[in-house]
């Protein structure tokens, strides 16, 4: 424990470690978004023509939508014009054919990440499909996937390689028109992962990308698809750090989940956008919209994530919980320090018989920051013998900092039991105490019972995942006990 | 459409009488009347796309304006058995009848009286604590109450028996109006009781001042037709160490909505909102609470209970607000519903908006039904089925019940609940009468 507390204090000296730029040739488009702009991306990816009339259709939608204004965040209006939408690293017209080919720079970025490529990949057991900005320039370990009939690669590779099944489930879960931020990652996006678990199949490791923001000015927009057929299992890791800048950047992302009989998808976040300064300068906002569909009997969706970075965070990952017995879990772990602002939480709708579902949230304020809590848990009234339980817990780590927690729950069906649970408070002075007087020094035992605030989450985290954030939790709350 | 223009042109004129009447009033009366019927027009009767209303549906209040006036109300049904205290009954929000005598160190007016012959000291109390800039039915309330009751207590007193204020609807549409201002270190004990017969609407306004260290005891009977519109508001505004609980019960109405709010002004105040809800056919109850924790070390504890049959639908949303200044707060809040039917709807929402670190908030919302294996055993102990249902009913919200303390109201209260759910047929009729 002791390691944990020495590792709070160094790392609270710390500027933001990730923060480097590097410096590559990028091919990007001017600031602006039209119909143009659209069509460049799409013509750029060598897009069929139902995709780009797809995106069109987003665009459209996206145009006549206003900006929502109802979370409890508050930032300067953002200029969409403003803003680059596609930028793409040069060798995308003579894509490499090996890892030896690709810019040396660029894996020496990854490198600097701790990116497990190459040899590194394979002693982690983790492939790795990494989206540098906007196109995934490496991936490793198809071979072995394919074997098992997985398929795992960007999503523009999948459009070109297997358009039925992306024609089949994009959109399928987040449609487009579904708000504001997914009309327009619908309309823009730029790239991000495909993954196909066919039927029967267990993916024999954890799949991961590494996101990484890295050109001035450019707005990221991935959007991940994870398909799992019947009795498929996967777990999918997403952790993203991006370098300092000052100007806000905008991060709208799209991730869709289907599962099918008995399929189970489990997906962990570790985020680390850059948070801006001590006075709320920069950051990223992070706009995100995460839904999974438990589309068959017996499936299951998992969402675990740790949310540290960002000035904004605004993301709600929800399960649909369609198929009798499905089962969808949410843990979360939402930090926020100096300025930032997080608006999280999630839906869990209940349509299928006997669904159940967990959510277990905690969110730590400190410094002037505002935490949000936002969940919607309703059970339709088709929904026989519904379960759910939630709780929401929030601490609080100076006077200037807020936890908020504004959960709906609606039951339309009477074998429904429902539970909602949620506690504020700050770290207990006769907690501390107790441990003070077993001989454990006050930031020690600071640091046991934050983590201890958080085991509930951390526990659902895969291994290398677990032992990240709890670093992070140390570095986000730099300065704020005592 | 000669009929809209009609129809408009007589809303019109009601409105009109408003302003003529107002005329003979006190200056600072009017002022705050013009503004708050301007922010009624302005806001209009809520729709479901206002968040704070989203599960309520109100669209039908405008046409209540037009009914005929509904038939004379059963006041056998507000008349509980051995409370004594002092009644005034009001018809339509006026004044009809007082019944009792008025307990020692404290007087019970009617407002249109005590505006006519001596309006000093109502300045500071009358529509200053009920904030109407967001919400337009206390709005509506505060432009057109012609009557209602103001209770004030001396300070120091401390008054055992209870003020009794029943509201009965005569017409189309009531505005009843309380207001109950307790003066420095003194205790004080009000019921309403809201009741009628047919189709109407009573849009009702409570405001409380709790002077240093006073304390209020306040229920509020919501027994209103089953076919009736209900809306009340009530806001209660706390100085150092007082104690405001306030009870509400809600058995009747087709559509039903309580706003509570309160604003723990001092430090040390304590509030207990509670409440009881108990619906079934088409009915629809809403509460919304607001605590306002402006000033360290106060407590708040909130218990609502809904028991929903038939296609009943619920709504609670408890919202509280810890300030930054307000260290030590202890907020406990809880909403406990049962669903007894397939149909009915609950929707739950208990919100907390913390800015201060020393606190400890805590809520928790549960939604279930009937314990199977208790009803099982009952059977099994020869108890037949729907005996044992309304037992285990009631004995789920008996525990809302105890927070009663007035034992005639309570005993009340407990037959009411058991006949309502012992009695299978929709007609809710007949629940009101009181058998010993």
């Amino acid at each position: 424990m002791s390691t944990a507390a020495n590792e709070l204090e160094v790392l609270a000296g710390q500027e933001y470690k990730y923060g480097f730029v590097t410096d590559i040739d990028q091919d990007t488009l001017p600031p602006g978004l039209n119909e143009d702009t659209v069509r460049f991306i799409s013509a750029k990816k060598n897009e069929p023509a139902w995709l780009l009339e797809w995106r069109l259709k987003a665009f459209a939608q996206w145009r006549k939508m206003k900006e929502p204004a109802w979370s409890n965040v508050r930032y300067p209006a953002i200029d969409y014009q403003a803003i680059s939408y596609y930028s793409a690293p040069k060798s995308e017209n003579d894509r490499p054919k090996s890892l030896d080919e690709v810019d040396p720079e660029l894996l020496a970025t990854y490198e600097k990440l701790g990116i497990p490529l190459e040899e590194r990949a394979a002693l982690a057991g983790v492939a790795v499909d990494a989206v540098f900005d906007s196109v995934s320039v490496a991936t490793t370990f198809r071979e072995q996937l394919a074997a098992a009939g997985i398929v795992f690669m960007s999503i523009s590779e999948a459009v070109q390689e297997h358009p039925a099944l992306v024609r089949q489930y994009l959109g399928s879960v987040v449609p487009p028109s579904d708000n504001y931020f997914t009309a327009l990652n619908s309309a823009v996006f730029s790239d991000g992962s495909f993954v196909f678990i066919p039927k029967g199949t267990r993916c024999p490791m954890e799949l991961s990308t590494y996101f990484r923001i890295n050109a001035m000015n450019t707005g990221q927009f991935e959007r991940t698809l994870i398909v799992a057929e019947e009795g498929g299992y996967v777990s999918y890791l997403e952790g993203c750090t991006a370098p300092m800048r000052d100007e806000n950047q905008l991060h709208a992302a799209v991730v869709e989940l289907v599962a099918l009989d008995d399929a189970q998808i489990k997906y962990s976040t570790v985020q680390n956008w850059y948070p801006g300064d001590k006075d709320g300068n920069g950051g990223i906002y992070n706009f995100v919209t995460k839904r999974g569909a438990c589309r068959g009997r017996n499936s299951k969706i998992s969402w675990t994530q740790v949310e540290t970075g960002s000035a904004i965070t605004w993301k709600y990952p929800s399960c649909i919980l369609i198929g009798d017995n499905a089962v969808g879990e949410f843990y979360s772990v939402a930090v926020t320090n100096n300025h930032q602002q997080a608006d999280t939480g999630t839906k869990m709708i209940h349509i299928g018989k006997n669904t159940s579902s967990t959510i277990v949230s905690k969110g730590i304020s400190a410094g002037v920051s505002n935490n949000s809590y936002r969940g919607l848990v309703k059970i339709m009234p088709g929904a026989e013998n519904a379960r759910n339980f939630s709780q929401c817990d929030s601490m609080l780590m100076g006077d200037k900092c807020g936890a908020h927690t504004f959960p709906y729950l609606e039951v339309r069906n009477k074998s429904a039991r429902v539970e909602h649970e949620a506690t504020t408070s700050k770290i207990g002075e006769d907690q501390i105490f107790y441990l003070n007087q077993r001989g454990i020094e006050t930031e020690d035992a600071v640091s046991m019972i934050v983590n201890g605030f958080c085991k509930e989450v951390f526990r659902e985290l895969p291994m290398e995942f677990a032992v990240e954030a709890q670093k992070l939790l140390g570095v986000s709350l730099e300065g704020s006990v005592g | 459409m000669v009929a809209v223009v009609e129809d408009l042109n007589a809303r019109l004129r009601g409105f009109e009488s408003l302003r003529e009447r107002a005329a003979g009033e006190p200056e600072w009366l009017q002022r705050r009347r013009r503004p708050a019927l301007e922010r009624f027009f302005a806001l209009g009767i809520p729709t479901v796309k206002n968040e704070e209303y989203k599960y309520t549906n109100l669209s039908a209040l405008p046409q209540v304006e037009f009914f005929d006036a509904p038939p004379a109300a059963d006041t056998s049904a507000a008349a509980y058995r051995g409370l004594g205290g002092f009644t005034l009954r009001f018809d339509s929000g006026r004044l009809a009848a007082a019944d009792g005598e008025v307990p020692q160190g404290v007087s019970v007016r009617s407002i249109a009286e005590r505006l006519r012959n001596d309006p000093d000291g109502l300045e500071s109390l009358l529509g200053a604590c009920a904030a109407f800039e967001d919400h337009a039915l206390a709005a509506r309330n505060t432009a057109c109450f012609e009557d209602g009751a103001v209770i004030e207590v001396a300070p120091g007193a401390v008054v055992e028996e209870p003020i009794h204020l029943v509201f009965a609807a005569a017409s189309a549409v009531s505005n009843a109006r309380v207001l109950i201002a307790a003066g420095r270190n003194s205790q004080v004990r009000v019921i309403e009781s809201y009741i009628g017969a047919g189709k109407y609407w009573t849009n009702a306004v409570t405001e409380v001042y709790a002077g240093e260290n006073a304390v209020v005891e306040h229920y509020r009977a919501q027994l209103e037709s089953v076919e009736a519109f209900h809306t009340g508001c009530f806001q209660a505004v706390q100085e150092r160490a007082s104690k405001v609980s306030t009870f509400s019960l809600s058995f009747g109405a087709a559509v039903a909505r309580n706003d509570i709010n309160t604003r723990l002004n001092g430090e040390g105040c304590e509030c207990a909102l509670d409440g009881l809800y108990a619906v079934k056919g088409g009915q629809h109850v809403d509460h919304h609470t607001a605590i306002d924790h402006v000033m360290p070390h106060c407590n708040s504890h909130q218990l609502y209970k809904g028991v929903l049959d038939g296609s009943a639908t619920g709504v609670f949303n408890g919202k509280i607000f810890v300030r930054r200044n307000a260290q030590k707060t202890d907020a406990i809040q809880n909403n406990k519903n049962l669903l007894l039917s397939d149909k009915a709807d609950i929707n739950t929402k208990p919100q907390l908006e913390i800015d201060a670190n020393d606190v400890r908030c805590t809520h928790g919302a549960t939604i279930g039904q009937l314990d199977a294996a208790a009803l099982f055993y009952m059977q099994s102990r020869g108890i037949d089925v729907e005996r044992a249902r309304n037992l285990l009913t009631y004995a789920f919200a008996a525990d809302a019940l105890e927070r009663i303390r007035l034992e005639p109201l309570r005993t009340h209260f407990e037959n009411l609940l058991l006949r309502t759910f012992a009695d299978k047929t929709e007609d809710r009729q007949g629940v009101t009468e009181w058998r010993p």
